[in-house]
């Protein structure tokens, strides 16, 4: 039927084409007709074709997989023995629904009660005003699922917000967008009160990089401090607002890099930081030094949250709650400050019992479960799941430790000898 | 009259031919002009700046009176040498290597990293300058792969990715034994003393010890130079530099004097 229309269809273009010289208008107009009404006959022949076309396509398309359909289950709870244990995700970059569920499941599996997550703002209003929280919502929806609480962590300008995209990176902030900001963090607030009570504003601003590439500036940062506050505990009045943890550094005043954290902090409570925060949020990282190794100004270890903590309470907060939300040690392979993977595993385990006895410490956060990609640096040296969800050895410790399973074995053979 | 929408028909196609055409050769000769163009007059600073995180030893780290040394300041200094440009060293966070090349407070980044797609445009990869995955050490010269190995002893750090990978093979091959050490100079030990009959273990870490003859990669970890994608030329310039560095042994001397103990 196709074949005897599309040639009946040539004979008339090429009657068009071979006698264009000779035929008139009206003649090319009734070829044009013919093929027109060719056309019209052919239309149960060529609907035909479309449906064989159509199922041809639905086929092909049925050989690719669909997107994995994730539901919820059974709310589920943590059972651990360390309910001030948490860890650090980073689910806000996963592409599959799938794999959130799955490194949230692991997580209650190891016995962490908490996490932190990091939730840019530039995900969540990208146009000025707009607020998008599908992406914050399936992280919140999956942990509450879980039977876990979120420390949230907040930043990342978006590009409406930037003063100079050229010349500034998303860690920039104009003082005039500090308003937007606060809203953006009461909205959050607001919307997110029954799974995360805490919201960390920014992240380690004693850093060159984390304040733009500015001079890092602590009454600055205060100033953020100060218009977030209150329009957050407008929104939700039960919402903690914490200190950001601070980069542990023994930076100068005066270096174009960083500041001291120990210093910062003393500057934030010297700028009147202290009535804009109703927590704090600490950083100190074991480095290659036990975790027992001793506290001292010019000395980066796990104690350093010590001595930040005797700066909060020489400035009369020491009663507020504190939550050390990204410790751990690194065992990546090329690193000056990693550790091998059995000291890493000694020393956490260490470290973990000994924060256990600082009353002053509400959860300790180790840094960080998964990525969902490899980093392709050092850290990688810092996960205990690999992108892939395989489990690291550290990933075992931990969860022997929750469970409060105190009996060792041996994990690895004695060093060879001759 | 009939003749003129065949007409209009061939001067389009003529016309369009003669803009794809003039396209290329305008782009060639664009590239050919870059190509020629001395380094230096790509670069902002007049200055080759190279952004290091400096507490990766071997690769780059302060020595004692904080002077960066190292594979990758060799290898930046050899770079500008061969480039005639003077180089900045830089040092940088690894959190801020990409945020400093994209605010251009350097030209490119020397740092071990390795390419990543997430990046996506705004950044460029060279060749890789070498190759950090896992490598394969025996006594046996029949070990190459992997797949020698059933029936075999492995040694392997505990907990480190060399343990997975040796566990994700066990998945597709015939079984062989796992034996974990505790630090990865065991398992080079446990070759040596016939306790183990290969060892797998990060090519940074073979590498002081086992170079001769160079062990087969088990996996790849290419570390590549970073340039901004929005200045290629800088980058198609170092690619062909590493290339000469490489050709002319220049590479392998500075990763052997990285290397030496």
């Amino acid at each position: 039927m196709i074949d005897r229309i599309m040639n009946e269809f040539s004979k008339n273009c090429y009657a068009l084409r071979g006698e264009k010289d000779n035929l008139s208008t009206m003649a090319k107009t009734h070829v044009w007709r013919q093929n027109l009404n060719a056309l019209w006959r052919a239309r149960r022949a060529l609907l035909a074709w479309a449906v064989r076309i159509i199922i041809i396509g639905l086929a092909y398309g049925s050989l690719v997989p669909p997107a994995a359909q994730v539901t919820l289950g059974v709310p589920q709870s943590v059972q651990t023995t360390k309910p001030q244990l948490c860890v650090h995700t980073r689910l806000m970059d996963e592409v599959d629904e799938w794999k959130i569920q799955r490194s949230l499941q692991l997580v209650r599996e190891m016995g962490a009660t908490h996490i932190v997550e990091f939730f840019p703002w530039a995900y969540v209003e990208g146009q000025r005003g707009q607020y998008d929280w599908a992406s914050v919502d399936r992280v919140m929806r999956h942990a509450e699922n879980q039977g876990m609480q979120v420390i949230a962590r907040v930043g990342y300008v978006p590009a409406w917000a930037q003063a100079d995209l050229e010349l500034t990176t998303l860690n920039t902030l104009p003082p005039a967008a500090y308003p937007d900001f606060a809203e953006f963090v009461a909205a959050f607030a607001a919307r997110y009160s029954e799974v995360a009570h805490q919201i960390i504003i920014w992240n380690e601003p004693n850093l060159a990089f984390e304040w733009g590439f500015q001079s890092v500036d602590p009454a600055g940062y205060v100033r953020l401090l100060q218009a977030v506050y209150p329009v957050a505990h407008a929104a939700n009045p039960n919402v903690q607002i914490l200190l950001a943890g601070l980069a542990p550094t023994l930076e100068p005043a005066g270096s174009a890099a960083a500041l001291n954290d120990l210093t910062y902090l003393e500057a934030v409570y010297a700028a009147g930081g202290g009535a804009f925060f109703d927590g704090v949020a600490l950083h100190s990282y074991g480095f290659n030094l036990p975790a027992s190794d001793l506290p001292a100004p010019d000395r980066l270890n796990f104690r350093r949250a010590e001595l930040l903590y005797a700066v909060m309470a020489r400035n009369g907060d020491g009663d507020k709650p504190v939550y050390l939300t990204e410790t751990g040690w690194n065992d990546a392979p090329n690193w000056s400050y990693a550790v091998t993977p059995s000291e890493r595993a000694r020393y956490t385990l260490e470290g973990l019992a000994l924060a256990e006895t600082w009353a002053w410490l509400d959860q300790t956060c180790l840094w960080m479960f998964r990525t969902p990609a490899p980093i392709g640096s050092h850290q990688d040296g810092y996960t205990m799941v690999t992108p892939q969800f395989q489990l690291k050895a550290i990933y075992y410790a931990v969860q022997r430790y929750a469970r409060g399973d105190t009996e060792g074995t041996d994990l690895w053979l004695p060093a060879p000898t001759r | 009259m009939a003749a003129r929408p065949y007409a209009l028909i061939r001067a389009l196609a003529i016309t369009l031919a003669l803009w794809i055409i003039g396209g290329v050769l305008r782009d060639g000769f664009a590239r050919w002009q870059v190509d020629r163009t001395p380094l230096v007059h790509l670069l902002p600073a007049g200055v080759l700046r190279v952004g290091l995180d400096p507490t990766r030893p071997p690769f780059a780290f302060f020595d004692d009176i904080g002077n960066y040394q190292g594979i990758e300041p060799q290898l930046a200094q050899a770079l500008g040498a061969a480039l005639e440009v003077d180089v900045q060293l830089v040092g940088v966070g690894f959190d801020g290597l990409y945020d400093a090349l994209r605010s251009d407070q350097v030209d490119v980044i020397l740092a071990g990293l390795t390419p990543e797609s997430t990046y996506g445009k705004p950044v460029a990869y060279t060749a890789p300058y070498y190759d950090a995955g896992l490598v394969l050490i025996s006594a046996d010269p029949r070990v190459q792969s992997m797949r020698d190995l059933p029936t075999l002893r492995l040694a392997v750090e505990f907990g480190s990715p060399a343990e997975a990978e040796a566990r994700r093979w066990l998945q597709r091959v015939a079984a062989y034994a796992i034996l974990p050490y505790e630090l990865p100079s065991h398992t080079l030990d446990a070759v040596r003393f016939g306790q183990a009959d290969a060892a797998l273990i990060e090519a940074l870490l073979a590498d002081r010890a086992w170079r001769n003859p160079a062990p087969p990669h088990i996996t790849h970890t290419p570390y590549v130079a970073v340039t901004r994608s929005d200045r290629v030329a800088v980058r198609d310039a170092l690619n062909r530099t590493l290339q000469r560095l490489a050709a002319a042994g220049t590479l392998d001397s500075i990763l052997n004097d990285g290397f030496m103990p």
